[in-house]
């Protein structure tokens, strides 16, 4: 979900309550929106037990700096970047993207979608290999090709610059092709 | 055009990025380059596979249960023992602020010639002298802080509670050190002065380690 996406009133409604202190009304939230923040971080780390703490992290943290989200953008959207932070600033997933490693194991919680009997098994492996692009052109390229943000939007959730986004964006696209060959 | 700009430059044509002008000059390269096509054909495959992957992942376990468990021990700092917290610091503030008029006026009086020969010494005593009023309100203002930064410490980063720890030795130390010298030496006003001017060093440390929360 790209940031320029509204806020659901459902969100909003919970959001206010949240804000206000109510934890049943932050648990809604995190019904309606943990599959998508644990997907991310699954995807960004490649390990299951670390996108679990990470997911939790997320969301604590989300509980904590709520009082700032002033709903200018879509409360996922906020989420999303906020998670996208915890999962680059936590020292074990940084440790994880440098080395690359990625188990399958812990790849196979990503589900395949319905209706690819073209190539079976083609999503998992584009996963595996999107687990061992360089660090900067994975996360580049899963929030432009994956998760459908625009450069400008990854350059001010990264701090890189717009044509930095679209080199590693390029790389990880040619890394995967030769890859997936 | 190299070869690296050439698949650059298909890869801004496939993103829609490129002016009107610059996509004809790419389309007729494709139709005219059987390499370029399947170049375009195999990067459209890895786009489109990469927008086809499922954004969701259900999480093998629920983790509810454990974020909720982190957010009632954080609780307490936010709201329910918040105002509990924030009597403690303001208690201690108060305190510090008592305490820290005591040894102003202490080392007002303690400054003028004529209060040289006033009975600020003799350490030991609790009988009204000087030092033991002191002393009785550094050791209130002590246990206040004291209380308000243990109940803070697991907001603060370790490193910082080493350091405040590490400085709060240093300080005790020399407290305990003016002390042995002062059973020695009764009537030295420099030790009486040294050790007043530790208690304040260690008020202020404390008070300023109590804040440090609020200013996260």
């Amino acid at each position: 979900m790209p940031a320029t996406e509204t806020m659901a009133p459902d969100d909003m409604l919970l959001v206010r309550r949240a804000q206000d202190g109510d934890r049943r009304a932050f648990e809604e939230l995190y019904r309606l929106h943990v599959n998508r923040v644990y997907g991310l971080c699954l995807r960004m780390c490649g390990q299951r037990t670390l996108a679990e703490d990470l997911t939790q992290e997320a969301f604590i943290r989300a509980w904590e700096k709520l009082g700032s989200f002033r709903g200018d953008s879509a409360f996922y959207s906020w989420l999303y970047r906020l998670t996208f932070n915890v999962v680059l600033g936590d020292k074990r997933s940084q440790a994880r993207r440098n080395a690359r490693v990625v188990e399958r194991e812990d790849l196979s919680d990503l589900p395949h979608t319905d209706g690819d009997h073209r190539r079976p098994g083609l999503r998992v492996d584009l996963e595996t290999a999107i687990a061992t692009l360089p660090p900067g052109a994975k996360q580049v390229f899963i929030l432009h090709d994956v998760e459908g943000y625009k450069h400008e939007e990854i350059a001010e959730m990264t701090g890189l610059a717009a044509g930095t986004s679209k080199a590693h964006l390029h790389r990880a696209r040619k890394l995967l092709r030769e890859q997936l060959q | 055009m190299n070869v690296d700009d050439r698949e650059a430059r298909l890869n801004d044509y496939l993103d829609g990025v490129l002016t009107p002008e610059e996509a004809a000059t790419v389309k007729q390269e494709l139709a005219r380059d059987a390499d370029y096509r399947a170049l375009e054909t195999s990067l459209r495959r890895v786009m489109d596979e990469a927008a086809a992957l499922p954004k969701t992942v259900t999480p093998q376990r629920d983790l509810w249960a454990g974020i909720e468990a982190r957010l009632e021990r954080r609780e307490p700092e936010r709201s329910k023992g918040s105002g509990r917290y924030r009597y403690a610091l303001l208690a201690a503030s108060f305190a510090a602020v008592f305490f820290a008029g005591i040894l102003f006026a202490q080392f007002q009086w303690g400054t003028r010639p004529q209060d040289t020969t006033v009975t600020l010494v003799e350490p030991g005593k609790t009988d009204g002298s000087e030092l033991a009023l002191v002393e009785a309100e550094y050791g209130q203002a002590r246990a206040l802080l004291v209380q308000a930064l243990d109940d803070s410490r697991d907001q603060l980063s370790p490193e910082t509670i080493a350091v405040v720890d590490e400085n709060l030795a240093i300080i005790g130390t020399a407290i305990a050190e003016i002390k042995v010298a002062l059973k020695q030496d009764p009537g030295n006003q420099l030790l009486i002065r040294s050790l007043v001017a530790a208690y304040d060093q260690e008020v202020d440390l404390l008070q300023q380690a109590t804040q440090l929360p609020a200013q996260l």
